[in-house]
């Protein structure tokens, strides 16, 4: 007999039922709705793990990291306000705070057995978390671009063309790649502002 | 002071060359120069993107291990949370109105040691009301064997259901928090396995809810009978 518990778990990967965007995943998140959470992993675990791998340097590590940043944002969704901020922000933020842990724990795991050897610590060799979790988060908003900004912010991020090269490849107006430019620029500013490591 | 067009200060972030008026303006104006500095960094740190920046899924064990994790919680939904939007007003409100129930008059259950009682000994049992009236519309019983424990519910003459099924539901006697336990067929009559290690003294209301393939496990609101057990 099919008991709630299975039917939670039996929900494939990839229904989206009443899932329409980001927010609405957040409200049902903050709600308590069970099937938000794996909603929200489908949509952000990527972006956790992707960033925990860069930041920590491995993958097993990136996956503890991982599976701690989601049991402790449903434990503690009380905490999040849909309302005040991004859903995807405050699972970054919970992961930046287990990426500075996992440092943490290192850094004294170091000084003990350094202090047995009797020699000067040594920091282990953080990785500046910020910048890598930077790179993730762009590299995540850049694939969420759509055409035809996302085939011009390619040629101008990484093709080096100016915006007048670009108009005349993608035979578009002048002042419509200049503002597609502004717009994505802005969309990823905004991106990094709320998911990013400098805030 | 007539600050620069946004359209142009993004070109000259990527590097273009800024015209001598923009440049004049840029020395004097901060909001401008802090505009274009916000810029010049999301570029810079989008042209250092290296292919490891790409992302990638967890291995499928990181939400096995999620779920494991919140096993117990996950299957576990609160009433407070008005999930459906198409349908707000919870059954909450109808559980609020009293049909038939005195909430809070139902101590816990006693826990009956049956192992070597004759199978099934009936540990709680109680009469399911109709929602829309008082009339007693069904029955459920907590039976107990040896193979576990097993809600036994009756509700005879319920009309089907389009495009969806019936499911029955344990919940504290409060109503504030729920699990599903299995469907009731169009018999009218199912003996529902319990999950091992529910505490059942924690839930003893029991409902039956209209449910539709909707892919949503939530409660939908729609309760058709409810009852609490006594032992």
């Amino acid at each position: 007999m099919a008991t709630a518990a299975a039917s939670v778990h039996l929900v494939p990967m990839n229904v989206e039922s009443d899932i329409s965007d980001d927010s609405a995943v957040a409200r049902r998140f903050q709600a308590g709705d069970d099937t938000a959470l794996e909603a929200a992993y489908q949509r952000w675990s990527a972006l956790v793990y992707t960033s925990a791998i860069r930041a920590v340097g491995n993958e097993a590590d990136a996956a503890d990291i991982t599976q701690a940043v989601f049991v402790s944002a449903w434990q503690s969704r009380s905490g999040f306000d849909a309302a005040k901020g991004s859903l995807p922000g405050w699972l970054m933020t919970l992961t930046r705070r287990r990426i500075a842990d996992h440092w943490r724990d290192r850094a004294r795991h170091v000084r003990r057995v350094e202090a047995a050897a009797q020699v000067e610590p040594d920091e282990p060799e953080e990785i500046a978390a910020d910048s890598v979790i930077d790179r993730v988060v762009l590299a995540d908003e850049l694939e969420r671009l759509g055409d035809p900004q996302r085939r011009i912010v390619e040629l101008a991020f990484f093709q080096d063309l100016t915006h007048t090269q670009i108009a005349s490849l993608l035979n578009l107006p002048v002042g419509t790649v200049k503002s597609h430019i502004r717009r994505s620029l802005e969309r990823l500013r905004r991106r990094l502002e709320v998911d990013g490591g400098a805030l | 002071m007539v600050h620069c067009d946004d359209d142009d200060l993004a070109v000259i972030a990527l590097g273009e060359p800024a015209s001598r008026e923009i440049e004049e303006h840029l020395q004097a104006c901060a909001l401008c120069r802090s505009s274009l500095d916000q810029w010049v960094a999301v570029v810079s740190s989008a042209r250092s993107i290296t292919p490891d920046d790409h992302l990638v899924a967890p291995p499928p064990s990181v939400w096995e291990g999620i779920r494991d994790e919140l096993e117990p919680r996950a299957t576990v939904t609160s009433l407070d949370d008005a999930r459906r939007s198409r349908r707000p007003v919870g059954w909450l409100l109808a559980a609020a109105a009293g049909v038939g129930l005195v909430l809070g008059s139902v101590a816990t259950f006693g826990l009956v040691t049956s192992s070597t009682a004759p199978s099934p000994s009936i540990v709680a049992q109680g009469g399911l009301d109709s929602m829309d009236g008082v009339a007693v519309a069904g029955t459920a019983a907590v039976e107990e064997d040896e193979t576990g424990r097993h809600l036994h519910v009756t509700v005879p003459d319920l009309p089907p259901v389009e495009d969806g099924y019936y499911e029955v539901w344990m919940a504290t006697a409060d109503a504030s928090t729920m699990v599903a336990v299995g469907t009731l067929g169009p018999s009218g009559d199912s003996i529902l396995t319990l999950p091992a290690g529910m505490n059942v003294a924690d839930f003893p209301l029991v409902d039956v809810s209209v449910e539709h393939f909707d892919g949503n496990p939530g409660h939908s609101a729609q309760s058709v009978v409810r009852g609490l057990l006594a032992t």
